[in-house]
């Protein structure tokens, strides 16, 4: 268990584009943090540096207190659970989880007592004798945690590690990691673009586009006060309507409004037409349009649309930003 | 059936890269007499050994068998040991460093030894390892590193890097990690690599004949080409024909029994499906 401390850090593989530019981030000790972005925004690199299996260009990162930045990989004490899970597919699933305990010289007994006590936890005691290629998705991932979770590292990352698994399954496991994360204690950096994974399991979010983050803060923050443009229009599902200012007669550059704070009102002033309709299960999605912009709004699936609606745009929920894509005060 | 065609040529085929061989199969173990028969018999007409027990009995057949064996295991094994570790590092070089290298290795591993003769026996005379076997396995062994190191290398490039990487959080050392991880999972690539270089040095003639002068250090293939009869006209086709089933034999049952094993993909279930 370790705070983690990331100071300016900076890479770039072409000496031009950076990929990671001058990240500040702090992990406190047993906080779980998600860096939540889309493929590109620089999150993998970031946690590969992390790990050690890149080097920054510039910048400094802190386990522990401990200046980490030039150590390698294996002395930097933490574990690290891959999107395609990385096994050792010619050891048995026994040999995998002992490989870290083995590398750090713990003898044998005390490893078996452990291999044993992780293997339960994982439920993975009748699979020890197997092969990785004999088992399922679900079962490799849970091999996977295993190995990494098997000798108390100091900060534990996780790539993208329910990615591979289909959509019913990758529930089942998102509850179980969130399980995982309370036993064990330890800090936690996990990498995803699945905002849901991001909002379920965290403490708090980091929100990353084009290398850099645009902002930190618990679930619930992120999703009421997101404080870039980027940030209002990644998180939340369905998107948030971003409508220029002048459309609306409001002196921001841009304003934001969730598809879910609208409302139908036969008083309001603002009158749309409406165009399609996608159907979300409990929810439909309803595509307005009028002469200067779009909106698209939710509401309960057995509402009744006319072709010309009134909406009302409720001034408390808006979201103002300057032309720049910052916040402007509410 | 419209696979018939297909069929046809395959067996055009294996007749043509089989026939030579079994003509010499059954010309060793026609007795002496038959072998000069014209019009030439076929099917041997009695079968005799004694082409088989000449070899061993009048020449030193035996000898020659085992200090091939010595230069070609010892010749595999050298590029086998540095080949994986260079290849290993040039494959996880990012592409484009490592793309002018593997050009060279290449360009190397097409030159014909042939050219490099001269140059090569005063090399290893200036060594002092001339009629020795560890000169002709270095030079063997220099001969097909370069081909070695570009093979393992597009194979290694192959290999999922996830798996070193999580390797190397683990604790792996470099060392560690090329021993323990990446070889193992690379057998049947080195294993490839490995009879490929074995072929070569096991059939090399040129080189061997050049830098061994001393009858008891020759290799089979100019032990065969010494093989001769009680005068000059008299080629001793009965046994040449022997020793050379009986050099082919080995590598064709080591190729067959390693080729299941090789073309079957060890790096299954480490990522995804």
């Amino acid at each position: 268990m370790a705070t983690l401390e990331l100071i300016g850090v900076a890479k770039s593989f072409d000496g031009r584009t950076p990929a990671v530019d001058g990240i500040d981030l702090r992990v406190e000790d047993g906080e779980i943090v998600t860096i939540l972005g889309p493929s590109g925004c620089g999150k993998s690199t970031l946690l590969r540096l992390i790990a050690g299996l890149e080097r920054c260009d510039r910048g400094e990162i802190r386990i522990g207190g401990r200046a980490v930045t030039t150590l390698d990989p294996k002395d930097r004490d933490v574990a690290m659970v891959f999107q395609s899970y990385a096994l050792y597919p010619h050891m048995r699933v026994r040999e995998n989880i002992s490989v870290p305990l083995r590398l750090r010289g713990v003898a044998g007994a005390e490893r078996e007592r452990q291999i044993a006590r992780v293997a339960e936890r994982f439920g993975l005691a009748r699979l020890l004798d197997r092969w990785p290629r004999e088992l399922s998705g679900g079962e490799r991932q849970r091999v996977a945690l295993a190995r990494a979770l098997v000798r108390s590292p100091s900060l534990f990352l996780l790539d993208e590690p329910l990615s591979n698994l289909d959509a019913q399954l990758r529930d089942l496991a998102r509850g179980e990691l969130r399980e995982i994360f309370r036993q064990v204690g330890t800090s936690v950096v996990y990498v995803t673009h699945d905002q849901i994974e991001a909002m379920t399991l965290s403490d708090r979010v980091a929100v990353m586009s084009a290398g850099r983050i645009e902002q930190v803060g618990s679930p619930d923050a992120i999703y009421r006060v997101p404080s870039t443009l980027f940030v209002a229009g990644f998180v939340g599902s369905p998107r948030m309507n971003l409508i220029e200012g002048a459309a609306l007669g409001d002196s921001a550059a841009w304003v934001g409004i969730r598809p879910e704070d609208l409302s139908i009102e036969e008083s309001a002033p603002l009158r749309m037409r409406a165009a399609a309709r996608e159907p979300l299960g409990s929810h439909h999605l309803v595509h307005l349009r009028c002469d200067s912009f779009d909106l698209r709004i939710l509401v309960p699936a057995q509402t009744h649309i006319e072709a010309s609606v009134a909406i009302r745009i409720p001034p408390d929920r808006i979201h103002r930003f300057d032309s720049s894509g910052r916040r402007l005060a509410d | 059936m419209r696979r018939a065609p297909f069929i046809l040529l395959i067996l055009l085929i294996v007749a043509w890269s089989a026939g030579p061989f079994l003509w010499s199969v059954l010309t060793s173990l026609k007795p002496a007499h038959e072998v000069f028969r014209a019009p030439p018999s076929y099917l041997p007409r009695a079968l005799s050994i004694e082409s088989y027990t000449e070899i061993f009995e009048r020449r030193p057949f035996g000898l020659y068998l085992l200090n091939s064996l010595v230069v070609a295991a010892g010749s595999t094994l050298l590029v086998l040991l540095l080949a994986a570790p260079a290849a290993h590092r040039l494959a996880r070089m990012r592409r484009g460093r490592a793309v002018g290298l593997e050009r060279g290795f290449l360009l190397f591993a097409l030159f014909p030894p042939a050219v490099l003769l001269v140059p090569l026996f005063t090399a290893v005379r200036a060594l002092g390892l001339t009629n020795s076997h560890l000169g002709l396995i270095l030079v063997h062994a220099a001969l097909n590193l370069p081909f070695a190191i570009w093979t393992l290398t597009a194979f290694f490039r192959e290999l999922p890097v996830e798996i070193e990487e999580a390797a190397r959080i683990d604790g792996f050392t470099p060392s560690g990690l090329l021993a323990r991880v990446v070889l193992p999972l690379a057998a049947p690539a080195l294993a490839a690599t490995g009879i490929l270089v074995f072929i070569f040095s096991w059939n090399e003639f040129v080189i061997a004949l050049t830098l061994i002068q001393r009858d008891a250090l020759r290799t089979v293939p100019v032990g065969i080409s010494m093989l001769s009869g009680a005068t000059v006209y008299e080629i001793p086709w009965g046994q040449i024909s022997a020793a050379v089933v009986l050099t082919t034999l080995p590598v064709v049952a080591a190729v067959l029994a390693l080729q299941r094993w090789i073309l079957s993909g060890l790096t299954a279930g480490a990522v995804k499906g």
